[in-house]
């Protein structure tokens, strides 16, 4: 999943390998991907133009992150908001407007909305793409395969990191097993 | 695929019982207005336009799925109709309310003391706030909801036996067709029953106020009884948690749409602070109603706000259904606030018949609802999409 | 008795009443990948560069326009006291409630589980960016001098030590604007990251692999992405949602807060987000029943679209009614001479009385054709009807700010309002700034969620499966 980031250059690199398999369908991805975790295979990761219902439960994933990452950034923003409007108008520098008290409860409740939804949308967008994907990664060992360009056009593959000191050709035989139509290894290359 | 259900026969039991609740319960509230009869009849308003307001809501709703075409909710249409189909009764229930109107509204024949500028005010409304036109204004709500509700209920039942695709056609256009007149039934309604009571104070948003807490109950009506309609022949068993969920996310819907239009009517009112308006927030939120309004502003928005955020408590009917129970009870504090304080500015009151008018009301809106029911499927077996909406799954 | 309940069209998949499909034709996930996306890599055709160069001739007016406007100053306007606000807060409102619509669009209908949204929800997302960044513009300029603007608007610490005025509705305005923008930016990108990969990896040029690689960012349509993903765009919707409605309503607010007869009234916060999502639906019609011909989209914006989307404005058509049948009842019923006199007097019969009559004739009179089935359904009234509403809306916002300004309570200040060139130069400009931004994103962009579109004609094909094993018998029949 994470970048290469933690790959040194020089002498000590250690590339990571990939075994990439394809499949016909949405179908025989998900089951393909199911018994490839029976098989023990930890680093699986499936490739689909869309969405699929049921890849969470095919990968073995729990519960997603990002709402409460959301929610946390929504309630940032609600502090943030109120204790501001509070210190501006209330105790720094007090304006009399209409002779409306100070503290105007109603009147500080658009921008409390605001900033909370504004925080909330943010913390959505650059939690998820930054914070949970890593992004941006514009290298990744697969966009080395000329087969992998249908990933996000029409085709349905499953990847699976082979471990340091791995056996390679075990891992494709099991790709093959679970009803791959079409399985290739690349090497991650040195940068 | 087969649903495998009968026609609705039972229910008697909770028939009897919210019956004689009803029938107690009404009368101890005419005992009421001979004895105490100001307050007694303002307690009554309250628990009419609580009861009123879902029977209208109910409608509003069933037709808003008809006109948006949804099809997860057949499995929990046919309750929404029968709940449609309970207005008849309101037209006998609001007898009450016509009878004692000098008690209610200070309109009908204002007291001198009022003053000059208030009685000039009066007689400029006097075309609209007289006794004749409103009683026939009432009445015309009440035809063009009986007339919807009764259209909806016999077409989908009729569909029960013939299984005819037409008939759903024809509840979608009159659905979709008939909402531009019911939004005008309930909003004028809300100016007549509730709104009148303060008959200088006026709010162009009052009507969809009215609306959005109506349509909240209506919702927590529904999710309590998909709870709790479960065993022979009863449309709760075939309710997954699908639906559930979806409920619930109405539910949580209409407490923000709610809230909006609360927040709505209270800023405006409240920073233009006109001589004309701002008195019926005056009243309410400062001196001895401040608690009830308070306890409004969390208790009808922040609380079920928050507990309405987890998806988890979403796909528990049972949860769900407590949170749906604490709303009931929030409106009708609500329709309290709203009705009350004109009766009583000074301070909270507590009178027993808002319990006996309550209890009175809708014991008998539930028993009528539970004999309407009978003799029909609790489910349209015969829809064409009841299939889909029984396999209805989350996106 | 009991009864079998079966559902008579025999299958899920086909609706009894309404069995058109929401995409046209025999399609696989190639052939709408090519054909969404051949729009972007074929080049620029004539009528696009016919388009473009009046798109560019109207922006020019707008740049004359600011030059003029920055550099004489804002006397340059019609606008004068009692009428303070004219062209530049109707023009405000008008562009920022047509972006609404693509706000709706993308988020409320995907709440609600709308399938027929992923045709149109890109481009109508697009279109929400351009018309609020039009918005932006009168706000701004009407400050005057919009670099001294920032000190007051924004919290920032001047040696004043003055803070923004938190209990005014033109700062909630600066906020609620600010993030919507952001927010509709953030929610464009997000659902545009997916379709960026597809062009990265349909890309037949470098520099074009390069430039759109470098815009998706990495993606690889990881199951472990897709499921992070899947949420956040759901949660983005979901604060868009309310959103976009506070966003109308803070507008209504600049108006209702004050006690300005025609202005004050508690109907106007749902009122104008109506309004919006009716004038927003309108311009997306507008520009998409041509774009749909000539992108050669019409496989996937079916006329099934077009009618739901004439339903939608039908809708919000009578919304808007309601309010003002709201307004105008109040308006009597409160007793309120100023109330009174400006709803049925000033607006009906004064000198501006035109511009009212043609709101009530665009605006109430006619969504009424939608009502009729062969007039949803026909592709010229359409057109037509939305160029209406769109005009309808305008004049709404015209009634709204300059009629209620020119006659107030006390008639020695009565006024009248025309405007000068530069305010006509200044709208037609913004109409060239959002053309131009609007072509550029129809050369560059797919103009349809191409992922979302795929993931649609999945999920039907998939039901498809499920029914045909069902019906064949090979699982049985309870649920």
């Amino acid at each position: 999943m994470s970048a290469g980031a933690d790959h040194g250059h020089g002498s000590d690199f250690v590339p990571r390998r990939f075994v990439l398999a394809q499949f016909g369908t949405s179908d025989a991805l998900l089951e393909g991907t199911r018994r490839i975790r029976e098989k023990g295979h930890k680093k699986i990761d499936t490739h689909s133009p869309y969405p699929i219902h049921g890849l969470e439960e095919a990968l073995g994933l729990g519960r997603p992150k990002i709402p409460a990452i959301v929610l946390m950034g929504a309630i940032a923003g609600v502090c943030a908001a109120y204790s501001m409007m509070y210190y501006m108008n209330v105790v720094d520098f007090p304006i009399n407007v209409a002779n409306r008290p100070g503290h105007s409860m109603p009147a500080f409740i658009p921008i409390t909305f605001e900033l909370a939804v504004l925080l909330g949308g943010s913390s959505s967008f650059f939690g998820l793409l930054i914070g949970l994907l890593g992004f941006p990664e514009p290298y990744h060992p697969l966009f080395e395969l000329d087969s992998f360009k249908k990933a996000a056009i029409d085709g349905f593959f499953l990847s699976i990191e082979v471990p340091q000191g791995g056996n390679q050709d075990g891992v494709i035989a099991d790709a093959r097993q679970v009803g791959a139509l079409n399985v290739e290894a690349v090497e991650e290359s040195e940068r | 695929m087969t649903v495998d259900v009968q026609k609705f026969q039972g229910g008697g039991g909770w028939m009897t019982k919210a019956g004689a609740l009803g029938v107690v319960g009404l009368g101890a509230s005419l005992a009421g207005i001979a004895m105490d009869t100001q307050k007694a009849l303002f307690s009554y308003l309250v628990a009419f336009s609580y009861w009123a307001g879902i029977a209208f809501a109910s409608l509003i709703l069933l037709m808003i799925f008809h006109a948006f075409r949804a099809k997860w909710m057949v499995v929990i249409r046919r309750p929404l109709e029968v709940m449609a189909a309970t207005v008849v009764l309101f037209v006998l229930l609001f007898i009450p309310i016509v009878m004692g109107m000098s008690h209610l509204y200070s309109w009908v024949s204002p007291a001198a003391d009022m003053g000059a500028e208030a009685l000039k005010l009066l007689a400029h409304k006097k075309p609209y706030l007289n006794v004749p036109f409103f009683v026939v204004r009432t009445g015309i709500y009440f035809l063009v909801a009986i007339f919807l509700s009764h259209r909806l209920f016999g077409w989908s039942t009729r569909q029960d036996e013939s299984g005819d695709v037409q008939l759903t056609v024809r509840q979608r256009s009159l659905g979709a067709g008939g909402l531009p007149f019911i939004a005008l039934v309930i909003s004028f309604a809300a100016f007549d029953w509730l709104m009148s009571l303060n008959p200088l104070w006026f709010s162009t948003i009052f009507g969809v106020y009215y609306f959005a807490g109506s349509i909240l109950s209506t919702i927590a009506i529904l999710i309590i009884l998909t709870n709790k309609a479960r065993g022979k022949d009863l449309f709760g068993d075939h309710v997954s948690v699908e639906h559930v969920h979806n409920l619930g996310k109405l539910l949580f819907a209409f407490v923000c749409f709610w809230g909006y239009i609360a927040v709505s009517q209270l800023l405006l009112i409240w920073i233009a602070n006109l001589p004309e308006e701002i008195p019926f927030y005056v009243v309410r939120f400062r001196g001895p109603w401040v608690p009830v309004g308070i306890f409004l502003i969390f208790g009808h928005f922040f609380i079920p706000f928050g507990a309405l955020l987890s998806r988890n408590l979403k796909r528990t009917p049972k949860r769900l259904a407590v949170v749906a129970g604490w709303l009931l009870f929030v409106h009708f504090v609500d329709l309290y606030w709203l009705v009350m304080p004109t009766l009583s500015p000074d301070a909270p009151l507590f009178h027993w018949t808002l319990v006996t008018s309550f209890f009175g009301v809708g014991g008998l809106s539930v028993a009528f609802a539970i004999w309407r029911m009978r003799g029909h499927f609790t489910l349209p077996v015969k829809d064409p999409f009841l299939a889909v909406s029984l396999r209805y799954r989350q996106p | 008795m009991s009864a079998p309940a079966t559902s008579p069209a025999g299958d899920l998949t086909t609706d009894p009443v309404d069995p058109r499909p929401f995409i046209e034709g025999t399609q696989t996930d190639q052939t709408i990948n090519d054909t969404l996306l051949h729009h972007v890599f074929r080049g620029a055709g004539k009528g696009w560069w016919a388009c473009f160069a009046v798109a560019l001739a109207m922006l020019g007016c707008l740049v004359v326009a600011l030059t003029v406007t920055l550099v004489k100053g804002i006397g340059a306007w019609g606008n004068n006291i009692p009428v303070g606000w004219a062209f530049d807060i109707i023009n405000f409102v008008w562009w920022i409630g047509i972006g609404h619509a693509g706000t709706l669009i993308s988020a409320i209908l995907l709440l609600f589980q709308q399938k027929w949204r992923t045709s149109i929800n890109r481009f109508a997302e697009a279109m929400t960016l351009f018309a609020v960044m039009c918005a932006l513009l009168f706000p701004l300029i009407h400050t005057g001098r919009p670099w001294f603007a920032a000190y007051w608007l924004l919290p920032y610490p001047s040696v004043q030590g003055i803070w923004p005025q938190f209990k005014s509705p033109l700062v909630w305005d600066v906020f609620a604007v600010s993030t919507y923008f952001t927010i509709s930016l953030l929610f464009w990108f997000l659902g545009l990251i997916p379709d960026l990969a597809a062009l990265r990896d349909s890309a037949t040029s470098k520099v074009k692999r390069t430039i759109y690689g470098m815009l998706a960012m990495g993606w690889r349509g990881s199951g472990r992405h897709w499921a992070e993903y899947k949420w956040a765009y759901l949660l983005l919707a979901g604060l868009s949602t309310p959103l976009v409605l506070s966003v109308h309503t803070i507008v209504s607010f600049d108006f209702a807060t004050s006690v300005m007869p025609g202005w004050h009234t508690t109907i106007f916060p749902p009122y104008f987000v109506a309004g919006a999502i009716f004038s927003g639906f309108a311009m997306v019609m507008t520009w998409m029943i041509p774009a749909r011909q000539f992108l050669g989209l019409k496989h996937v914006v079916t006329m099934r679209h077009l009618e739901n989307m004439n339903k939608v404005m039908l809708a919000t058509g009578m919304m808007v009614s309601y309010g003002y049948i709201m307004e105008h009842f109040i308006a009597w019923y409160s007793g309120n001479q100023y109330e009174f006199a400006q709803f049925f007097e000033v607006r009906q019969k004064g000198p501006l009385a035109p511009i009212y009559w043609l709101m009530i004739f665009c605006n109430v009179v006619t969504p009424q054709i939608f009502w009729f089935k062969r007039m949803r359904t026909s592709l010229a009234v359409m057109w037509v009807a939305s160029i209406l509403i769109n005009v309808g809306m305008w004049c709404e916002r015209f009634v709204i700010v300059v009629i209620s300004l020119h006659r107030d309570f006390l008639p020695a200040s009565w006024g009248s309002y025309a405007p000068t060139w530069v305010d006509i130069c200044l709208f037609t400009g913004t109409i060239g700034l959002f053309s131009t931004l609007f072509l550029l994103f129809l050369k560059f962009v797919p103009a349809v969620a191409v992922t979302e579109v795929k993931e649609l004609r999945h999920e039907t094909e998939h039901d498809a499966h499920i029914e045909a094993s069902l019906t064949a018998g090979v699982t049985g029949g309870s649920h």
